[in-house]
């Protein structure tokens, strides 16, 4: 370590201490004295910086929100797992899956697709290809990955610009049922995201950044959709006009959120 | 007023209650690290969120570790924040308030220092730098505790110190220049 790094560092810790001051500091080493000058300034200065903080209304909010958080995980850790119904699994194997199974078996089949080349054609797929559920299934892993209702409100609108994209090739390829079936699950990610805002905003985040970026995804998908139409066949149009629609009034309801709570 | 090594301690347990003094306490010094990591305040919130919901299952490995919760806690926040850049799809900043700029030198000297003129200059530093500056000035660690958190010996955080120092005063410019 070189004298200046050593004299700098020791001058910081006394003047934080304050037992000693820049000026008292810079008579002590006037060999170094030009050089020190403007980084314990500058130090002096970063230290003055006034308090950064939460809002008040998280500040409040934060200790009761974590407890609640806390205890539902805790609860749903020691609940057990509710019995699915007997459906497809049990006819087909007489077996049901657990979910840390399905995690595996799903992050076996995206390991597999990767190491096929396959990742490509799995995130391009559409809802009528044989890899659509794998990347269904990994964007369900994602979600559940998620460790709070932002975030998880945030992924489905990752989602909903995915399914929005569906919702175009189907279209375009005159495919309107697999267009339809993209759009239904388009119009779900949108109000289920929605819905998670509204809940955190009643809890007391601050959730109107995230409603602001809702209306610049809603802009560009609209935009993408409106884009789509001249190239669509006419069998496929009322797919995407209904997309429209769609989009418009989740750009309504996003508008009146923040026109409420500006 | 129990100590924060019984709260650690009880909150290893699954105490929630524990865990939500623990939360109290260092609420402000974890969201004020991310803020100046990420220049937003929602997303800064809800990484803050996101980090004590990690400790809180983690806490268990915590103790086997031995670092000092501080350190553990503010480490967990670092790797957060590194995650939440590589998953970032668009840069932008979604607070308009906080466009990617340099504070010009006259406006630097004009006013010193603010929260948003740091925010925007530190982030031109390298990481290890980023941390030293926050940790040693914002948060008014010392040099011991800056290195367990960033797992590095007092003598190599005094020369990123200086470094750091250094290459802040470059972007901030003439106010600093002697």
């Amino acid at each position: 370590m070189s004298d200046i790094e050593l004299v700098l560092a020791e001058c910081l810790v006394a003047i934080e201490k304050q037992q000693d001051t820049i000026e008292g500091c810079l008579a002590r080493h006037p060999d170094l004295a030009g050089e020190l000058a403007p980084l314990l300034r500058l130090a002096a200065d970063v230290r003055a910086v006034p308090a950064v903080q939460p809002s008040p209304t998280f500040q409040q909010a934060a200790v009761p929100r974590l407890l609640n958080l806390i205890r539902a995980r805790e609860a749903a850790r020691v609940a057990p797992a509710p019995a699915a119904p007997a459906g497809f699994w049990q006819r087909l194997w007489g077996w049901r899956p657990n979910r840390a199974l399905l995690v595996r078996v799903v992050l076996a089949l995206l390991i597999v697709a990767l190491l096929s080349g396959g990742s490509v054609a799995t995130a391009q797929s559409l809802p009528d290809s044989p890899l659509y559920p794998v990347k269904r299934a990994a964007e369900q892993v994602r979600l559940n990955l998620t460790l709070t209702e932002i975030q998880r409100a945030k992924r489905l609108l990752d989602f909903a610009d995915e399914r929005a994209r569906e919702i175009i090739v189907a279209a375009r390829l005159n495919k309107p049922l697999v267009a339809e079936r993209a759009l239904r699950d388009y119009e779900g990610a949108l109000l289920l995201a929605g819905s998670k805002l509204s809940q955190e905003w009643a809890t007391g985040r601050d959730v109107r950044p995230v409603m602001k970026a809702l209306l610049v995804r809603l802009d560009r998908q609209q935009a993408a959709l409106e884009k789509a139409l001249p190239q669509t066949p006419p069998r496929s149009k009322a797919v995407l006009i209904e997309a429209i629609v769609v989009t418009r009034r989740a750009h309504e309801r996003a508008s009146e959120f923040l026109q409420n709570n500006p | 007023m129990p100590s924060e090594a019984e709260l650690v301690q009880r909150a290893s347990q699954r105490d929630a209650a524990a865990f939500g003094e623990l939360y109290s306490v260092y609420l402000n010094k974890v969201y004020r690290y991310i803020y100046y990591k990420v220049g937003n305040a929602t997303e800064a919130e809800d990484l803050t969120e996101q980090v004590f919901l990690q400790a809180w299952e983690a806490i268990d490995r915590y103790r086997q570790q031995g670092a000092p919760f501080a350190a553990w806690l503010f480490r967990l926040a670092h790797n957060r924040v590194i995650d939440y850049h590589r998953t970032l799809k668009s840069p932008a900043p979604l607070d308009p308030s906080l466009e990617d700029r340099r504070p010009g030198p006259e406006e630097v000297v004009a006013r010193r220092l603010d929260a948003q003129a740091l925010q925007q200059a530190i982030k031109h530093l390298s990481e290890e730098q980023q941390q030293v500056i926050l940790l040693r000035f914002v948060e008014g660690m010392s040099h011991a505790e800056v290195g367990a958190i960033i797992g590095k010996g007092e003598g190599a955080v005094r020369s990123i110190q200086y470094r750091a120092l250094l290459a802040l005063r470059e972007i901030l410019g003439q106010g600093y220049q002697g």
